[in-house]
Formats: structure tokens, C-alpha cells, sequence
């Protein structure tokens, strides 16, 4: 375990749900986390406070650690309701449309891009559907 | 040095948020930004995953008539 004077980390996507679900109160990804506790069988409380950092890309570029970190966080099957492993077209949304993988101004000609982090060059990927 | 050539292309199915965050760039996600007309390294993966988290559900699943919250496309 590492020490992080004060310091603790949370998984991005979360956090980004967390804020889409206060509407206007919507705050900054970085948090104040304040929990209180305690137990009753024993008469102990207790109380801590921290800032909470959400990993972001560049963070995890530069660190295995965040790398492990993230993956530790969100390499989780999803699954239904009932527990059984969940199929999911990404290629649409709930209503069958479309869904825009990257925001169109990243976009040339219709095709999408991504930098391999082996090699450093950039690629065009497209998604075939229906194969 | 690299070899040239045909590739022997894995299937890999995506599962995870882990597998979807990295099949849209992960650490390396880029984008052209606004007023830019060169590639940079950006944080578009995981919004993109949180789009699709919010947006998409599993197959063969019962939708209510009025989608209000996540919950109704879980």
C-alpha cells in the first residue's frame, strides 16, 4: 500500500454518473470526501476526510500504477439484473439509433482514430456490425 | 523491428468497461480539438464509455414505455 497524504482515487466513469445525477448542482471531478461511522455493538465511531481524485488518461499514461488501478476498478463482467452475464450491442442505443462513437469534430471522412500505444502512430478503426 | 505483413487478428469480446475503455483509445485516446487541426491525447475514451453506459442496454431486455432513469435501461 502506498501512502497518499490525504489522497484517494475512484473510478472516472462514476464519477461522471455521479455528477450527471445532480443536474445544476453538478460539481468539479475532483471531490471532498467527508464519512462518518459507527459501530454500535462496540460504542466506536469514527470520521475521516479526503480528497478524491478520479484517474484520467493522462494520469494513467504515466504511471503503471493508475494503469493497475483501472483496470482493477472497471475490468468487471456486466451482468442483468438477475446475474446472468449481459449481451450489449454498443453500436446502439436503447431506442436502436446509431450511437456517435467520438464527438465529430474528430472525425475525417467519416472514420475514427486512435493512437497505438505501442507504435505511437495513428489509426483509423472502423466497427463492423452484423458479422 | 516490426514485421510487416498479414496479422493473425484476435476476437475479443467487449464485456467490460475495462475492454470498452480500451477499444476507444484508452490511455491513448485522441481527438481533434476544436480550432485544432492536429491530433492530441484526450480524455474522450471515458466519456465516450460513460455515453455508451448510459445509453445502451442488454439485449432481449424489457423496456418500460417511458425511459426516465438509468435504472429503466439496466
Amino acid at each position: 500500500m502506498d501512502a497518499d497524504d490525504g489522497a484517494c482515487y475512484s473510478n472516472p466513469f462514476y464519477q461522471i454518473l455521479q455528477n450527471n445525477s445532480l443536474g445544476g448542482a453538478r460539481v468539479g471531478l475532483i471531490k471532498k470526501t467527508f464519512t462518518h461511522f459507527y459501530d454500535e455493538k462496540t460504542g466506536t465511531a469514527g470520521i475521516f476526510k479526503d480528497a478524491e481524485f478520479p484517474l484520467t488518461n493522462e494520469w494513467i499514461r504515466r504511471s503503471t500504477r493508475y494503469q493497475k488501478m483501472m483496470r482493477n476498478m472497471t475490468d468487471r463482467i456486466w451482468r442483468n439484473q438477475d446475474g446472468t452475464p449481459a449481451v450489449v450491442d454498443i453500436t446502439t442505443d436503447y431506442k436502436g439509433n446509431p450511437i456517435e462513437f467520438i464527438n465529430p469534430n474528430c472525425t475525417r471522412q467519416g472514420q475514427l482514430f486512435y493512437k497505438d500505444p505501442i507504435d505511437g502512430n495513428c489509426y483509423a478503426f472502423w466497427i463492423k456490425k452484423g458479422s | 523491428m516490426a514485421q510487416e505483413g498479414p496479422v493473425d487478428l484476435e476476437e475479443e469480446v467487449i464485456d467490460t468497461n475495462y475492454k470498452l475503455w480500451n477499444f476507444l483509445g484508452g490511455a491513448y485516446s485522441m481527438e481533434i480539438k476544436p480550432g485544432s487541426n492536429k491530433l492530441s491525447y484526450s480524455e474522450s475514451s471515458i466519456n465516450m464509455v460513460v455515453k455508451i453506459m448510459n445509453n445502451t442496454t442488454s439485449e432481449g431486455a424489457q423496456l418500460p414505455a417511458v425511459v426516465e432513469t438509468q435504472e429503466d435501461i439496466w
